[in-house]
């Protein structure tokens, strides 16, 4: 079954169509609802709201394209949606914790030392502490790669302030990532 | 200190794109479920509109349908009836062909044209008439003689009202028949009383004997011839 059949069957409310669809794209989708949720329940909440999305999305998935970049592009604006309609947790104030004053105890701890797996789990923890739109413009500018304009486009935000913003984002995450790597390295010594 | 190296966020590209997870079977059931409850509401979608619409409108847009069907329908019925009628009544007057072809496709003109020949047939002589079968050809050498008709009619209604006139005035009155000079002589030419009718043909009778008025006032008339 090729992209447009499973598609086509998928509008037609095909039960297993529906269900191939979210084998084939559930740990993709997931990849993207770890990276933009702040971890745990929340991650599968997103999960759920972003298949939902697509299924209902599919009609206007264009045939002679490739399916699985149009899902992770929909994947990742879907899950900015479901951050935005949490608006109690989005509307956190954006104070910066540094933790400038933590004491930085024990050795330093090499990153390159460490196997892929551990960074790549620092990395997410770091990544989790952010704030909710810290988090949406690091990800976007960072991780998925999107041009700034697609991103001021999508977010309806000004220019200025996706720049302040992600600069923020991008001094809070070094900070996250430096405590994190130095309890690991805490935990390894 | 800085643990991290300076390209963090290069690094968390390397690391954090390719991501992927296991998704919980908790959230195929609830997207499941989710697609199911939607399946049943497209089932249900028809079922609920028709129930839902309002009775009335649809009632009255059927009327309005029907009411409109059968009107047409009658009319249109009507209307090739009366259609057929005339085919039946046309093909019962129509004339023969080897009569006058055009004329009985053209009634209208065929009228006017039976005026014109009935006047022709009056001062033409037999003669003249041409073949029935070419009637424009006919109608358009008809029209002459008919002028000229008008013409004679004129004189002689000329003449008569000068008669007319004459009575008024007590005079007598000389009427001249005369088919080849159509001259009318009034009562101012032929001062004296009493009546002299021409019955004459010739143009050599025109010095008519008239009565003098001498005579007129002695008494009746005396015939010259028995003198």
């Amino acid at each position: 079954m090729n992209s447009s059949e499973l598609i086509e069957a998928c509008l037609h409310n095909d039960t297993t169509a529906q269900r191939y669809f979210y084998e084939n794209y559930s740990a993709r989708i997931m990849g993207i609802c770890m990276r933009y949720a702040a971890g745990g329940k929340d991650t599968e909440a997103m999960a759920q709201y972003v298949f939902k999305k697509l299924y209902t999305e599919l009609i206007s998935c264009p045939k002679d394209t490739d399916i699985s970049q149009w899902v992770d592009d929909r994947a990742i604006w879907n899950a900015i949606a479901y951050l935005h309609e949490d608006k109690q947790r989005y509307f956190i104030a954006k104070t910066t914790r540094y933790m400038e004053n933590k004491a930085q105890t024990g050795e330093p701890v090499d990153e390159a030392s460490l196997n892929t797996e551990d960074s790549r789990k620092i990395y997410l923890a770091a990544l989790h502490a952010l704030t909710p739109s810290y988090r949406i413009l690091y990800n976007l500018t960072y991780v998925d790669g999107i041009t700034p304009d697609t991103i001021i486009q999508n977010l309806e935000i000004a220019r200025e302030t996706y720049k302040v913003e992600l600069e923020q984002a991008k001094f809070q995450f070094k900070q996250y990532l430096n405590t994190y790597l130095h309890e690991n390295g805490l935990r390894k010594q | 200190m800085d643990y991290a190296s300076n390209n963090c966020e290069g690094r968390a590209r390397e690391l954090l794109a390719p991501l992927t997870g296991v998704c919980p079977d908790s959230v195929w059931e609830n997207v499941s479920t989710d697609l199911d409850a939607r399946r049943r509401e497209m089932e249900n979608k028809w079922v609920n509109k028709i129930n839902n619409v309002p009775k009335m409108p649809l009632l009255a847009a059927a009327a309005i349908a029907v009411i409109s069907i059968s009107a047409w329908m009658f009319f249109s019925h009507r209307d090739n009836t009366l259609s057929a009628s005339t085919v039946s009544i046309s093909n019962i007057s129509e004339p023969k062909k080897n009569t006058n072809t055009i004329a009985s496709q053209q009634p209208v003109v065929k009228k006017d044209t039976a005026v014109k020949m009935l006047n022709s047939l009056v001062t033409d002589p037999p003669a003249q008439s041409l073949p029935s079968q070419n009637s424009s050809v006919s109608l358009t050498k008809v029209n002459q003689p008919v002028k000229n008709q008008v013409v004679q009619s004129n004189v002689q209604n000329t003449q008569m009202q000068a008669s007319k006139d004459d009575k008024d005035d007590g005079r007598p009155i000389l009427i001249q028949h005369d088919a080849s000079d159509p001259q009318v002589i009034t009562s101012d030419q032929q001062p004296s009383k009493g009546v002299a009718i021409d019955l004459g043909g010739n143009d050599n009778s025109a010095p008519h004997a008239t009565m003098s008025p001498s005579s007129a006032e002695a008494g009746p008339i005396q015939d010259s011839t028995a003198q």
